[in-house]
C-alpha cells in the first residue's frame, strides 16, 4: 500500500486533535477504508460521537496493537506464546476502566470504528462484569436505571427465580 | 441507555443464567435478551441435536432452556388428595392370643402425634416426642405391660379404613416386634406396603410401627405409653405421608 501519508488526525467530539500513525489508524476498519481509498485526501478526520477522553483510550489501544503487528512481523511472523501472553496482559490491564463513565463508551466507540480486537475485548469486559451477578448488582455496575413497575418487577424475579435459582 | 447492537453482542456471550438476570435488569435490556436467537444459540451448545428441526420442540427455545437446563431436584409435591380426616387406623396387638391393645385411631389423632410423654419416660425418647416434626404417634392408655418372657411372642396388625370411598388397605398385615432397642426404649415391627397395582414399579417401601415403652424395674417388663406409625423409607412429612397412604392398595 503506497500511501503517502504517516499520520492522521482525528478531531474528537470535544474538538481535540490527536494525530495516529496509519499502522494504529489501520486497526479500525472504518479509517482504514478511508486510508486506502485514494479518492479521499484527508487531513482531519472528526469522529462525532466519539469523546476526547474514550478517543484517547482508543488510540492507546489501537498504537499498541499496531506496535504488536510489527513486531511480529518482524520476528517473521507468528507471535510467541509469551508475546501474545504479554499482550493479553496489557490488554485486560487496559480493560480496568470505570465502568460507567467509560466501558460502554469504549464498546460503541469501537463498533462505530469497527475495532474489532477492542470490540470483542471489551463485550467480553461487559459479559464477565454480569457473570454470577444478580440483577440489582448489575442495575449498579452499570448504573441502570430500574424502570419496572413493582408488579412486573416482583412477576419477573420470581420467574427468574423459579426457574433459574 | 445503551446501544442495542453493544448489548446484542454481548449477551450472546453470556450463559443461561446471566442472560436471565439480565432479563430482570431493566426494560430495554429485557426486550433485547427476550429474543429467542439467543437462547436458540444456547440450547445449541447445550443440546446441538435440538437445532437440527427448524422450530423448537417446545413453545420457544427460552421455554426449553429455562425447563431443562437443569434437573429440578426439590420436585414440587401436588397436594394430597386426602386428609387426615378421612383416614381411621385399625391397631390390634397380640400377644400370643391374648389382644392387648384393640383401637381404632382416627387420623386426626393419629396426625396430632403425642408431645406430651408420663413421666418415667427416657430423655431422648422425649426430645424425639416434643420434636416439632411430623410423626404419627399416639399415646396408650391405659397403658399395658409386656412380661419379658413374651416380647418375642408380640404381633400387630393394622389397617386403615377411608371415608370418601368406604375402602380398607393393610399397612400392617401381620408382623412381629423383631427389633427391640433397649437403650431407646423401642420395639419396632415392620412389613413392606401393598402399593394398588395403579403404581406400577413400586416396592419396597416399608411401613414401620413402634412400641414406645419404659422399662419396668420391678418385673423388667416393657411398659408400653405409646405407638408410632412411619414410613421414614420414603415419606417424611405429612403430604409425602398422605400421598403414600393414598397410594395403597385400597379394596
Amino acid at each position: 500500500m503506497s500511501s503517502p501519508v504517516e499520520q492522521i488526525t482525528v478531531v474528537s467530539s470535544d474538538g481535540d486533535e490527536f494525530k495516529m500513525t496509519v499502522a494504529a489508524a489501520m486497526q479500525s476498519e472504518q479509517l482504514k477504508q478511508m486510508l486506502t481509498d485514494d479518492s479521499i485526501s484527508i487531513v482531519k478526520v472528526p469522529v462525532e460521537n466519539i469523546s476526547t477522553e474514550i478517543l484517547v483510550k482508543v488510540i492507546e489501544y489501537c498504537q499498541k496493537h499496531a506496535d504488536h503487528e510489527a513486531a511480529t512481523k518482524a520476528n517473521g511472523g507468528g507471535a510467541s506464546d509469551s508475546e501474545a501472553e504479554e499482550l493479553n496482559k496489557w490488554d485486560a490491564e487496559f480493560m480496568k476502566v470505570d465502568v460507567e463513565d467509560k466501558l460502554f463508551h469504549i464498546l460503541m466507540a469501537a463498533n462505530y470504528l469497527e475495532i474489532k480486537g477492542l470490540f470483542d475485548l471489551a463485550c467480553q469486559t461487559v459479559a464477565d462484569l454480569i457473570k454470577g451477578k444478580t440483577p440489582k448488582q448489575i442495575r449498579k455496575i452499570f448504573n441502570l436505571k430500574n424502570d419496572f413497575t413493582p408488579e412486573e418487577q416482583e412477576r419477573l424475579s420470581r420467574q427468574h427465580n423459579c426457574s433459574f435459582d | 441507555m445503551v446501544s442495542e447492537e453493544v448489548m446484542k453482542a454481548v449477551f450472546p456471550l453470556l450463559d443461561g443464567v446471566d442472560l436471565a438476570s439480565c432479563m430482570v435488569v431493566c426494560k430495554q435490556w429485557r426486550d433485547l435478551a427476550r429474543d429467542d436467537y439467543f437462547w436458540k444459540c444456547l440450547c445449541a451448545k447445550r443440546w446441538p441435536s435440538i437445532c437440527k428441526r427448524r422450530n423448537p420442540p417446545t413453545s420457544s427455545y427460552y421455554k426449553l432452556y429455562q425447563t431443562f437446563y437443569r434437573r429440578q431436584h426439590h420436585k414440587p409435591l401436588l397436594p394430597p388428595r386426602i386428609s387426615f380426616d378421612d383416614l381411621e387406623f385399625f391397631i390390634d396387638i397380640w400377644a400370643e392370643n391374648r389382644l392387648l391393645f384393640s383401637e381404632v385411631v382416627p387420623g386426626s389423632v393419629l396426625q396430632q402425634g403425642t408431645k406430651i410423654s408420663p413421666s418415667g419416660v427416657c430423655e431422648m425418647l422425649k426430645c424425639h416426642l416434643e420434636g416439632s416434626e411430623f410423626k404419627m404417634t399416639l399415646p396408650v392408655e391405659p397403658r399395658f405391660k409386656i412380661p419379658l418372657s413374651q416380647t418375642e411372642t408380640v404381633s400387630i396388625s393394622v389397617l386403615v379404613g377411608r371415608k370418601d370411598s368406604n375402602k380398607v388397605a393393610y399397612v400392617i398385615n401381620k408382623s412381629m416386634f423383631d427389633y427391640i432397642d433397649w437403650s431407646l426404649f423401642r420395639a419396632s415391627a415392620f412389613e413392606y406396603l401393598d402399593i394398588s397395582p395403579a403404581y406400577r414399579f413400586l416396592s419396597g417401601i416399608r411401613a414401620w410401627i413402634s412400641l414406645l415403652f419404659m422399662e419396668d424395674g420391678d418385673e423388667g417388663a416393657m411398659d408400653v405409653f405409646g405407638i408410632q406409625l412411619d414410613f421414614c423409607d420414603v415419606a417424611n412429612s405429612k403430604e409425602e405421608v398422605l400421598w403414600l397412604l393414598d397410594m395403597l392398595d385400597w379394596k
